[in-house]
């Protein structure tokens, strides 16, 4: 083993140590970003692998042999299986590169070694992209690319450093990642091309990642206190809406539908209501498709909305016709996916802000309607039938003074309200008086529904923020929201936001002006409100123009230019068609600054003066001495001769000389500036 | 007009254009008129003279190394011995020896031929190494020592040694850290025709040696050597001249490129040969004229090697780009 490293090592030279520290670095800034999702062991591998590798450098170690580097591939491959049960797939695979990137390192021997793991941090980059699409994310791993493409460099560089003088010099760094960035913005209007050309799916190129249900969820199908509390902290956005048209509902108007609640066990509502399913009489399909009726005031738009992992999607109040594709709408208004929402998705809707719900019921679902839990809350019952005994058959004027009681008779919006006992609503209602949405919209619900009048909990958001140009609509986890509808006898199912009653700005001005005075976390100050709203801007950019380039939009783009349809020879050609033009125009880009630039002012002077001559057909070979050349040009060009020999002498003394000044290089760039070739070139001298 | 004031103060070609310039010219004049059509090699060899180094000469014989030789020391008037080597030859051949004199009864030292201002060593690689060795160290050290007596060599002293390339039955090739005492290896080469005509015209040249007169007496030579090193060598003309020899270490065929000492003979030539130009600084070109003739010798050519050393010198000065 050792003479065959020996005998390697003498061949192809084994990278240095200052190849090796930026290798070490890269591949880790490739690999953090997967760290939380590989397994606990794998840093502990690529700690081992580093100190292993350094001990060489370092105390000249013998490498492991060969058997054990492959007893520890296979035992890496067997930890990878016992973690995810397969080798196969996004998250057991990216592990799987991950150990061998680590294994790999322990056995740089040469440097075609650091190429192949500079290959492979390009490609553990890519990785990254299957499972988050940020912008953030973007950034971070086009910052690696540049450190990666320095890794290359310094590795390339590498046998023009002394290798016996151990290198601590960092100070090329700057230097060198400046270069790798300026390698990286040469390949950048490749990167463009291919992007816009390179044949698209249907969908959008990052497709569905089947095993990623982590994340954030949002709005759920249960509500119990402190559920939409989480979500106040959190500022991040749930959708976008873009509206067709001048269409802008007010804040008002903003009720996004979200999952209905229909169960209530005391302490949590929820959305499957067992008595739905065991009730036997629910003759009624659930869904009802389109639901026809007369539209007063269309709304329609496009909900772009992050993903939740769950089904539900949000709409409008009142959605009146479902959108396309694996959506339904059903009896309650509830719209959902057949599948979860696992990533960006987007989806047109029809709403009318000012619609009527089912005039009609039927039985089951008014009972459903009024199922309560049995042993809770017996004050609220008192009231309920107190109030009942009162208003008679009039619900409309039962809810309207439940309304004014809360708004009278000191009720409080609070965001952090004292906790409830057993019987949470009777504690709400008559004792702490204290909550948000969440107990409001709970409490008032029970409430008629003890008083024999019908009612469900609504959750969804409130609300949201028009910004960015187009103007759309940002609304964040912090607008959830929750409330009530009724069914009054002829009316049908009513929108009944008891928040609004307590604290009317809720509605009018968003969840942050109904709290204000009242932080929500370390970071809550109005500047970094701001800066988020203007990163969201950026990142419905990045969302709409990368995220979503599917096949769609590529022709879109493609029409204008003459493009109908990009069949693949097209794009092919098209692709080489640009990647020769670019290649072009940056290699005399590249040439130019070599000819020119990194040059001592005089001599970026005497390079154009060079120039000019070459242009008329007397090119200074890269060899020759200036005199030599001047001989030559005035030979070739004697109406000009003098002009050339001053020019010539001017650079000389700048360069050569022990008298050249700042006075004698303003003389030479104004004689080159001033220099034109005339006359006709004599050939024979030439 | 302050301009016109200002470059001609700038870029004076030279030096003050002092006595021993005029000195020069005229020998230069003298010795072209004796060795008719070789121009650049006789300036290369002033230049070698001014840079205070020995030369090598190397060509069949005919083409006149000798006469240049001879012109050389008579133009600078440098007494002048030539000896001719031989493989019988032993040191003290060269460097002298110590008789025993009857009449004062004591031992006299006899210099040998190396005691003198300007040493014609013909045909060296026909000597033995060790006689070449003996020359060559006393061209180093400028000094020799006999019988444990060191003596000092008159100054300046000059070896301009001449070998045949062709005839090679019998000879010793000189190593290559004895040809690297050599500060220049020349080539007479043929002359052009209309030169072989005025050779073929004009009378003898031993007659014209003969009535040849001192040009360049030793101490205006010795005012040159000392203004050679002042010439002014710009951080730009290192640079190209770095480029050059690091290009000599890196370059396809040559196995062992230029070490830092002809790093160093390049330059004290250029120097000279800018002097000689009347030039008070350098240019690129003063390095390119001197390149081949400094450096072809000092190179080890690989087997690979297409070419003989003087073109891939060629080849080395029409690729490195001037920075």
């Amino acid at each position: 083993m050792s003479a065959s490293f020996g005998r390697v090592s003498r061949l192809r030279p084994a990278p240095d140590w200052l190849t090796f520290c930026w290798l070490v670095g890269s591949m880790a800034l490739a690999v953090l970003p997967h760290l939380p999702r590989l397994p606990l062991w794998m840093p502990l591998l690529f700690l081992l692998a580093v100190v292993e590798r350094a001990s060489h450098f370092r105390w000249k170690r013998r490498p492991l042999p060969s058997w054990l580097r492959l007893i520890l591939t296979l035992l890496c491959i067997a930890g990878v299986w016992s973690n995810y049960g397969t080798i196969l797939g996004r998250q057991a695979g990216v592990a799987l590169l991950c150990t061998m990137l680590a294994l790999k390192l322990s056995e740089t021997f040469r440097r075609r070694d650091v190429f192949l793991l500079i290959s492979l941090a390009y490609f553990i980059v890519i990785t990254q992209f299957l499972f988050d699409q940020s912008i953030y994310l973007a950034v971070y791993l086009l910052a690696v690319a540049v450190i990666i493409t320095a890794t290359l460099i310094v590795n390339e560089a590498q046998p023009a450093r002394d290798v016996r003088t151990p290198v601590r010099d960092w100070h090329g760094a700057p230097d060198v990642l400046r270069r790798a960035g300026w390698m990286l913005v040469q390949g950048l209007p490749l990167m463009l091309a291919l992007f816009a050309l390179f044949p698209r799916l249907g969908t959008p190129l990052w497709g569905v990642p089947e095993d990623a249900l982590y994340g954030k969820t949002g709005i759920s199908d249960h509500m119990e206190p402190g559920s939409i509390r989480d979500l106040f902290i959190d500022d991040s956005p749930a959708f976008r809406v873009d509206f067709a048209g001048d269409a802008r509902p007010s804040q008002g108007r903003l009720y996004w539908r979200g999952p209905v609640l229909w169960h209530f066990d005391g302490a949590a509502w929820c959305r499957e209501a067992p008595c739905i399913q065991d009730d036997g009489k629910d003759p009624q399909p659930r869904r009802i498709g389109k639901i026809l009726g007369e539209v007063d005031q269309p709304v329609r738009y496009t909900v772009t909305l992050e993903p939740t992992q769950q089904l539900w999607l949000f709409a409008l109040d009142t959605p009146v016709s479902p959108p396309r594709g694996f959506m339904g709408l059903e009896i309650d208004y509830t719209l959902h996916r057949t599948r979860p929402v696992t990533r960006t998705f987007s989806y047109e809707m029809t709403s009318d802000t000012g619609y009527q719900k089912n005039t009609k019921t039927d039985g089951w679902v008014r009972d459903v309607g009024l199922q309560l839990p049995d042993d809770r809350n017996p004050r609220t019952r008192e009231l309920a039938t107190e109030l009942r005994e009162r208003f008679g058959d009039d619900s409309r004027a039962l809810v309207t003074h439940v309304l004014r009681t809360f708004r009278q008779e000191n009720y409080r919006y609070s965001f952090t309200p004292p906790p409830l006992g057993f019987h949470t609503v009777d504690d709400f209602l008559f004792e702490t008086r204290e909550g948000y949405c969440e107990y409001y919209s709970s409490a008032f619900t029970f409430l008629m529904r003890a008083a024999g009048i019908p009612a469900r909990v609504v959750t969804g958001y409130q609300g949201g923020e028009y910004m960015g140009e187009p103007e759309y609509l940002l609304v964040r986890q912090s607008d959830a929201h929750a409330w009530s509808e009724v069914w009054l006898d002829g009316e049908g199912w009513v929108r009944v936001d008891p928040t609004a009653a307590v604290a009317p700005e809720r509605v009018d001005r968003g969840a942050l002006a109904a709290l204000a005075g009242q932080r929500r976390g370390v970071w809550d100050y109005p500047w970094v409100r701001e800066l988020r709203n203007q990163l969201d801007t950026v990142h419905r950019l990045w969302t709409d123009w990368v995220l979503k380039f599917d096949q769609a939009r590529q022709k879109a783009l493609l029409q204008p230019v003459g493009i109908e349809e990009l069949s693949s020879s097209t794009a092919v050609l098209l692709l080489t068609g640009i990647i020769i033009v670019v290649t072009t125009v940056v290699m005399w880009l590249l040439l130019r600054v070599q000819w020119i630039g990194g040059l001592d002012p005089a001599s970026r002077a005497y390079a154009r003066f060079c120039r000019k001559l070459s242009r008329r057909g007397v090119p200074r070979s890269a060899a020759e001495g200036p005199e030599d050349f001047a001989e030559r040009a005035a030979a070739a060009y004697g109406e000009v001769a003098e002009d050339i020999r001053r020019i010539t002498r001017l650079y000389i003394q700048q360069r050569y000389t022990r008298s050249g000044d700042d006075s004698g290089l303003a003389l030479l760039r104004r004689a080159v500036r001033s220099f034109r070739v005339r006359g006709r070139r004599d050939s024979s001298a030439a | 007009m302050p301009e016109q004031v200002q470059e001609s103060s700038g870029s004076a070609r030279v030096v003050s254009l002092t006595q021993s310039h005029s000195e020069l010219a005229t020998a230069l004049d003298q010795v072209g008129a004796i060795v008719v059509g070789k121009e650049p090699v006789i300036k290369l060899a002033f230049t070698c003279l001014i840079a205070n180094g020995h030369l090598l000469l190397e060509d069949v014989p005919g083409m006149g190394k000798t006469t240049l030789a001879q012109a050389l020391a008579v133009s600078t008037g440098l007494n002048y011995q030539r000896i001719q080597f031989t493989s019988d030859m032993l040191p003290a051949d060269i460097l002298g020896i110590t008789v025993y004199s009857r009449e004062r009864e004591a031992f006299d030292f006899h210099p040998g031929p190396i005691f003198s201002q300007l040493v014609l060593a013909d045909e060296i690689n026909r000597a033995t190494p060790k006689t070449q060795s003996a020359l060559l160290e006393a061209m180093a050290e400028r000094q020799v020592t006999i019988e444990g007596e060191t003596r000092d060599l008159p100054a300046p002293f000059f070896v301009i040694a001449t070998q045949n390339p062709v005839d090679l039955a019998g000879t010793f090739a000189l190593p290559d850290s004895q040809l690297d005492r050599f500060l220049m290896r020349l080539h007479m080469g043929y002359p052009a025709p209309e030169a072989e005509r005025r050779l073929l015209e004009e009378k003898d040249r031993q007659l014209l040696l003969r009535d040849a007169q001192v040009c360049l007496p030793l101490k205006d030579l010795q005012v040159l050597q000392k203004q050679a090193k002042d010439v002014h060598s710009s951080p730009a003309l290192l640079d190209y001249l770095q480029a050059l020899v690091g290009a000599t270490r890196a370059f396809p065929g040559v196995q062992t490129g230029l070490s830092p000492r002809g790093a160093l003979a390049i330059l004290a030539c250029s120097r000279a040969w800018a002097l000689l130009e009347q030039r008070d600084h350098l240019i690129p070109e003063d390095v390119q004229a001197v390149f081949v003739a400094v450096a072809a010798h000092r190179l080890r050519l690989g087997a690979e090697a297409s070419a003989d050393q003087e073109a891939l010198a060629q080849q080395v000065l029409e690729q490195v780009p001037i920075p």
